[in-house]
């Protein structure tokens, strides 16, 4: 047909199928004749699920729009972990948003919006696809963090996020701005080819400041713990589980494209990503040790996380781990994104209820989670399960995505970052297992009945069996991310 | 026909059904058997050993006419092996032949008579404890056959300590008194020490042969020169059968651990504390013998090492005489029964030490009838006397309880060695083959376990027959004695069919038309070929007929020892025993104490251990770890933690200078760094 790109269409049926839904429950409110909402919620999932088996049916690979994304396994895998997330998070955000009378088609509609952002993102082979995908998806999480406007912790959160996201965004763009100057071409392809130029290194610092932002790393962290903990909670699982999972997609294209070819950890550039992972790995587990309040600590536990991820990216630059280390990097950002969700669910559950515009200091304090075993055994079941998780204990998957990252590292002979790694986590295991204390061995202080609803069961159910299942037979599904990962050169 | 029974790779297929029926019986009844009532509990109980039992008799059904049923499972576990050898892989294989064949349905047999005779013994319980002994019994049998069924060492591990696990819940069934949670604790204890043998024995096996698989080991050991040295691994340098041997003592060590052989027999008797039916399943019947399956089992690598049988064969025989004469003067009728226990443990690994590896399996087949039939009967006198386990505070009990009078005294005939009960065969075959066997590591071991052996026979036959005097004839000595009452049919049919077995178990032992040996030998010799050979090519055994005078020696030493019984407490000399205790007071006080073995071993072993540990646990855990290392640490991080706080005031400024801070330090660093 005379040249019309009937592929690069196709290859963007994933994030086609997310745009559809979101205008399909947008336009749902304009018809809308009574204020029963349940079915949004519904839409949501069944588009995130079809976005998802688009993206493992893939009727097209290969490069497309002039080499400027791609189809593979890697995109596809990160499409189908965003899309999981965001499933997930429509039905926890059903059962939260309903016990506030505020669930309207806006929420699943901007989260549909900030999906295909992060599918398009997981493709992008190109600085400025990549920029566009990252405004695709900023914008919508923006927007979904002062989704309840009438109290005054989500606006605050949202405009810091906005202000500071700006500012990363300019970072990224001018590193780019510097690298096409140094290379003539925007397609991470031909990054390489300046290399070794100041205006080169400039550029790919200024890049991985900019996503250094989205993944919450350290010292671009500091909206993290205020974002997080003023967002709705369900919009905190949202971007703790999607967000980051894209931003690192990006990340590994981006970082193995300017180091391929090079000897490991020998440019200036893994100096930067290494960097910031020690900074990451520290501040992040150190800062997460004072919290009382548990949403504020899951923020700063993102944070940690980030920094085992860079080191799996980094790992990833030496040839003979590289499979591993992207197997690692894959596994770990499924593994996180359930885990993550699952635990921002229960805390969302345990959260104050008496009036929408009333966010007491305490709303997550530890003291809510005091014998909440006895009360909801299930409830506390279940968070023990994410905890453990986070945590990095078997037989859960956070541990199995651990040991894969800092096998790697030490296959990449990273060792002291490996070392640091497994300091840190263990560092981790305190505050995690504070909570857990709290649940199973304190007595009940609070009288308040934790949110309960049919959506957030399932929801809960189906992170625990991730992270149960993932934990004792991870061997699909690391398969599947190695084969994801070798793809990428 | 359906095809399980038709085709024995459809039988194969279903292999672990058998361990599976009573794992999902105890899944179902540990869930919700307390909510459902006693009556659905029995139900899935028994229904899922009834399954099991269907299952392995088909399996067994092929193993007599001959096929090997092995289930080749998935890897389970892939490590590499020792300095870079092609990877370990260890499946989840099952294998059915004629060892593991007639194992399973001892097991699945006489577990399923136990669960019946169970319904009634525990029907005193309520709910929750019924459903939770149960749950147990069913996860004992499930561990005991994977014990059984693992075609590696490894899925036998598993097994191994499922079944440890059980016997330990089990021994404290009733926790809530002290000392029958210690007696489990005492179990569970002293069986770790000998799990730890059998790590180790497992792990040299790994580094020796690369494989944990018993069809591999086989493979290999068949063409194997016991004298070449080993290139790689832990044991490069060593022959052959300095490794091995040095594999099988640890195999051994954790074979002595859960078969109560010396020096780690003092749980069995205490072991005694759980519930009677326990006793009988898992400490007469099958767990223990765990012990002598392991040695049978890799009876091939045995025939490479002489050193290790011999060491076999003296344990066994030590262990066979001494608890034969601490059971000499127990009172307790349960204590009794345990010490002859570990006494017939003994003789099962003379036999299978001296090479006579289908001897051994056999006396553990009859063993399993007899002295389970001889336990379920005490829980009966039990059951009858309300509780009372005195033995001297019975007697008479013939007429009251005239089934489990008729069951205990054929048991008790058998274990005896009475012709042409089981027990004579088994016994007299191991003791017959013991005598003509020539261990070349040391020549004379078979002629001292004779010795020992027969000396343990005659004991034998002297405290089982007194046992059964003073529990059943002569006048009732207590008031509770006059009106003991027998029990329910659903006990005492168990009884007798345990009984029936222990008389028709001869079958297996009688000789063969038209070939040298028994019945059981020709059929259990695939199994033991390979080792067979082995030794007679060393001339470790000798190929054709013994003589037939040990047979009778045996027989006679039998019937002096019931006589001497029979004269001392239901004969004439009904004083002698009371004189004897009189005359060496000292001496029947030593063995009224069981030789004090358990003081000794806490003055030599728990004593200094518990000091130990208390010192430990003062300077090392509360001073440095705790003080220094965990607070200290602790202190530390939390410290840090609140002063980089400082930083996060929520400033949108600041965290904007931050940013841009951060960027220009980064570009710095890199135009520093990278810029020529």
């Amino acid at each position: 047909m005379n040249g019309f790109p009937t592929n690069d269409f196709v290859a963007l049926l994933p994030i086609a199928i997310l745009t559809v839904g979101a205008l399909a429950v947008l336009l749902s409110e304009v018809f809308l004749v009574s204020g029963r909402r349940g079915y949004q919620a519904a839409i949501t999932v069944v588009f995130a699920v079809a976005a998802g088996a688009a993206a493992i049916a893939r009727p097209y690979s290969g490069y497309v729009f002039n080499r400027q994304a791609v189809v593979d396994d890697f995109s596809a895998f990160v499409t189908v972990v965003v899309c999981a997330g965001l499933a997930l998070s429509a039905l926890v955000g059903a059962g939260w948003l309903r016990a506030r009378n505020a669930e309207r088609g806006e929420f699943y509609g901007l989260a549909l919006f900030g999906t295909a952002g992060m599918a398009l993102l997981g493709m992008a082979t190109d600085l400025l696809v990549a920029f566009i995908a990252i405004e695709v998806m900023s914008l919508a999480t923006y927007s979904l963090a002062a989704y309840l406007r009438r109290g005054k912790r989500p606006s605050e959160a949202a405009f810091k996020y906005l202000v500071l996201g700006a500012i990363s965004s300019a970072l990224f763009l001018y590193g780019s701005a510097l690298l096409y100057g140094a290379s003539g071409s925007t397609l991470f392809g031909e990054l390489a080819k300046g290399r070794g130029s100041p205006l080169s290194l400039a550029g790919l610092s200024l890049v991985a400041a900019g996503i250094a932002f989205k993944i919450a790393a350290v010292p671009f962290h500091a909206w993290t713990p205020d974002v997080y903990e003023g967002a709705p909670t369900p919009v905190t699982a949202f971007m703790a589980a999607g967000v980051k999972a894209a931003a690192f997609a990006l990340l590994a294209r981006i970082f193995l494209s300017a180091e391929a070819g090079t000897a490991a950890q020998a440019t200036a550039f893994s100096g930067v990503i290494s960097g910031l992972a020690v900074l990451t790995m520290i501040f992040g587990n150190l800062l997460a040790v004072p919290q009382r309040s548990v949403k504020r600590m899951l923020a700063y536990s993102s944070v940690a996380h980030a920094g085992y991820l860079l080191v799996g990216v980094l790992s990833a630059s030496v040839a003979g781990v590289r499979e591993k280390a992207l197997a690692g990097l894959l596994f770990y950002l499924a593994v996180y994104a359930a885990t993550a969700i699952g635990a921002f669910t229960v805390v969302g559950a345990l959260e104050r209820r008496s009036r929408l515009d009333d966010e007491p200091a305490d709303a997550w304090d530890l003291e809510r989670f005091a014998g909440l075993a006895r009360r909801r055994p299930g409830l506390a079941f279940a968070m023990a399960v994410f905890l453990l998780s986070l945590a990095g204990i078997p037989p859960t998957a956070g541990f199995i995505g651990k040991l894969y990252i800092f096998q790697a590292a030490i296959g990449a002979q990273l060792y002291g970052l490996a070392i640091l790694g497994v300091l840190t986590s263990a560092m981790g295991i305190y505050y995690y297992l504070r909570v857990v204390v709290y649940m199973y061995m304190r007595p009940a202080a609070g009288e308040a009945e934790p949110l309960s609803s049919a959506a957030t069961s399932v929801a809960l159910a189906a992170a625990v069996a991730v992270v149960v299942v993932l934990g004792l037979v991870a061997d699909p599904v690391i398969r599947l991310a190695q084969a994801a990962g070798a793809i990428l050169l | 026909m359906p095809p399980i029974v038709a085709s024995p790779t459809a039988a194969e297929s279903y292999l672990w059904a058998i361990i599976l029926f009573p794992l999902a019986g105890a899944i179902v009844n540990g869930l919700i058997g307390r909510r459902i009532g006693k009556g659905n509990v029995t139900l899935i109980a028994l229904g899922a050993m009834v399954g099991a039992l269907v299952v392995s008799t088909i399996a067994f059904t092929w193993a007599l006419q001959g096929t090997v049923l092995h289930f080749r499972g998935d890897p389970w576990i892939r490590v590499a092996g020792p300095d870079g050898r092609a990877l370990i892989s260890i499946g989840w294989g099952l294998l059915v032949d004629r060892l593991s064949g007639t194992m399973i349905m001892v097991v699945t047999g006489v577990g399923t008579l136990i669960h019946i005779y169970s319904a009634s013994y525990m029907s005193h319980e309520d709910d929750t404890g019924y459903a939770r002994f149960f749950t147990y019994l069913n996860l004992f049998v499930a561990a005991m056959l994977t014990l059984v069924l693992g075609d590696t060492l490894v899925l036998t591990f598993v097994g191994w300590e499922g079944v440890g696990l059980c016997s330990y819940l089990l021994i404290g069934f009733w926790y809530t008194d002290p000392a029958k949670a210690f007696a489990g604790r005492k179990a569970f204890v002293t069986n770790r020490i000998g799990d730890f043998g059998f790590l180790v024995g497992l792990f040299a096996l790994i580094s020796i042969f690369g494989t944990a698989s018993y069809g591999d080991l086989q493979a290999i050991a068949r063409s194997l020169d016991p004298a070449a040295a080993i290139q790689v691994g832990t044991f490069a340098g060593r022959t052959y059968q300095w490794a091995i041997t040095f594999a099988l003592l640890g195999l051994f060590v954790g074979a002595c651990g859960k078969s109560a052989q010396l020096p780690l027999y003092v749980w069995l008797p205490d072991a005694m504390a759980g519930p009677t039916p326990v006793s009988a399943l898992i400490h007469a019947a099958t767990m223990v013998t765990a012990g002598v399956y392991l040695v049978a089992r890799n009876a091939f690598l045995f025939s490479l090492a002489p050193a290790a049988m011999a060491t076999v064969t003296i344990v066994g025989a030590l262990t066979a005489l001494f608890a034969a004469l601490i059971a000499f003067v127990q009172t307790d009728i349960k204590k009794v029964l345990a010490y002859s226990t570990v006494s017939q443990l003994g003789f099962m690994f003379i036999g299978v030490g001296v090479g006579a590896w289908w001897a051994g399996v056999l006396h553990l087949v009859t063993h399993a009838f007899f002295k389970a039939c001889l336990f379920l009967g005490a829980g009966s006198v039990m059951h009858g006397m309300g509780d009372e386990t005195d033995i001297r505070k019975m007697g008479g009990l013939l007429k009251k309880m005239p089934h489990t009078a008729a069951t205990f005294g054929i048991a008790t005939l058998a274990i005896t060695g009475f012709v042409p009960l089981s027990g004579f065969w088994s016994k007299d075959a191991i003791l017959g083959n013991a005598l003509f066997s020539h261990n070349p590591a040391w020549h004379q071991v078979g002629e001292i376990a004779y010795v020992l052996g027969t000396l343990a026979a005659l004991g034998t036959a002297f405290y089982m027959s007194r046992v059964f005097f003073l529990t059943f004839v002569g006048k009732p000595r207590t008031h509770a004695a006059e009106h003991a009452h027998e029990s329910s049919p659903v006990m005492t049919i168990p009884l007798w069919i345990l009984a029936i077995l222990s008389i028709v178990a001869t079958v297996l032992a009688l000789p063969v038309h038209g070939q040298l040996g028994h019945l059981f030998e020709r059929f259990v010799e695939p199994v033991f070929a390979a080792g067979t050979a082995r030794l007679l090519a060393v001339e470790h055994l000798h190929a054709g007929e013994h003589p037939a005078w040990p047979y009778f020696a045996a027989w006679g030493v039998a019937a002096l020892g019931t006589l001497v019984a029979w004269t001392m407490y239901a004969g004439p000399a009904l004083e002698a025993p009371r004189k004897l205790a009189l005359a060496f007071p000292r001496l029947y006080r030593f063995a009224y104490d069981k030789f004090r073995v358990d003081e000794l071993y806490e003055f030599l072993v728990i004593e200094p251990l518990r000091y130990l540990a208390y010192i430990l646990w003062r300077i090392v855990d509360v001073f440095a770890i705790d003080g220094l290392f965990v607070n200290g640490v602790a202190r530390a991080v939390g410290a840090a933690g609140s002063m980089f706080r400082v930083a996060q005031n929520g400033d949108l400024q600041r965290y904007a200078a931050v940013m841009a801070v951060a960027a220009a330090v980064i570009l710095w660093t890199v135009l520093g760094a990278g810029g020529r």
